[in-house]
């Protein structure tokens, strides 16, 4: 059993299911050789207001342009559908593509989506062409909603974004996998080791998408090595056939019962 | 308010990313975005808050008081 397999997202059919952020590197050769340790092949990026013509950025983006890999822009910083609709418009044309990852913050203390601003936004940008990745919360009904209005992939958090804590509901992301199997899901935001990329993925997760925990680790690109290859095993377990805990005991070796009475 | 003059020599107020500019009255994006150095595919452009395309730039005619937004790709998570 190949522990990478083929993963259409979208559209496009990968072989890694770990989608990487790239902001907060402490260089953009840390950056490009994150991304090659990651393996990734799509990698998200965002948008910003320019103050200058030809204001530097200092290479981030043409390192990533170059690396060749897919990119997903996002509507970071938006807190109504109708400037994240403006801003997906403005990030295609810039990229070109139709990917968006959709973000619209409803709480600034969490960064939490705003639901109701989120599917107004998603069910116009469906519309309009893009294929809508959508950053959400773990709330099945938003995400059926979501759905409804043309979504074909939900990202629903683990935890709040940077936060590190992992998935601080994994009965909620059970139940999203159980209730909407047809439909991609990708754990994205706060995420913090790679033991956390792997339950996502025994949970049935089709990816993982992250960006703190390897930017800012001491050792950015040992770290997306070392997430790697956490999802790839737990995607690989997941496949395989968790055991299902249970409340009892029993015995692996077979024995028969005592060594020495008969 | 700007006042407005009329006239060969007629000039409009609009802002860019916040900051006031002068313009020729009847200018269009593409002539702002060319003023200001920005190469027309380094930048997307909305007006008022709304997406304008840049195919659409040469014949968006800004008016006064016009508010204009320039973004550029960066780093993201």
């Amino acid at each position: 059993m190949d522990s990478k397999g083929d993963f259409l997202l979208a559209d496009a059919l990968l072989s890694s299911r770990f989608l990487l952020g790239t902001a907060g590197y402490p260089s953009p050769q840390v950056l490009r050789e994150s991304i090659t340790a990651a393996g990734a092949q799509v990698v998200t990026l965002g948008l910003k207001r320019q103050l200058a013509a030809g204001a530097a950025d200092n290479g981030f983006i043409e390192i990533i342009r170059a690396s060749g890999v897919r990119l997903l822009p996002n509507t970071a910083g938006c807190r109504s559908a109708r400037e994240a609709v403006t801003l997906a418009h403005m990030a295609r044309e810039l990229l070109d593509t139709a990917w968006i990852k959709l973000e619209v913050v409803g709480d600034e203390h969490t960064l939490q989506p705003d639901p109701w601003e989120l599917l107004e936004a998603a069910s116009q940008l469906v519309k309009d062409g893009f294929e809508v990745f959508p950053y959400c919360t773990d709330d099945l009904v938003s995400a059926q909603r979501l759905c409804d209005a043309g979504c074909r992939i939900l990202m629903p958090w683990g935890a709040p974004i940077g936060s590190g804590q992992g998935l601080i509901n994994p009965w909620a992301l059970r139940t999203l996998r159980a209730r909407l199997p047809d439909i991609t899901l990708i754990v994205d935001a706060g995420i913090g080791r790679p033991s956390h990329a792997t339950q996502a993925m025994e949970l049935g997760f089709d990816a993982v998408l992250l960006n703190s925990a390897v930017a800012q680790a001491a050792d950015p690109v040992s770290m997306a090595h070392a997430f790697r290859l956490a999802i790839e095993s737990g995607r690989l377990g997941y496949r395989s056939g968790l055991l299902a805990p249970q409340d009892f005991a029993a015995a692996t070796t077979p024995v028969g019962g005592r060594p020495f009475e008969i | 308010m700007n006042q407005r003059i009329d006239g060969p020599h007629a000039r409009s107020a609009v802002t860019v990313n916040g900051d006031l500019h002068q313009l020729p009255a009847g200018a269009s994006l593409a002539q702002l975005l060319a003023t200001l150095g920005h190469a027309p595919q380094a930048v997307a452009t909305a007006v008022d808050g709304e997406f304008v395309a840049r195919n659409s730039r040469d014949t968006f005619v800004l008016r006064p008081g016009a508010k204009i937004t320039c973004f550029q790709a960066i780093v993201g998570g």
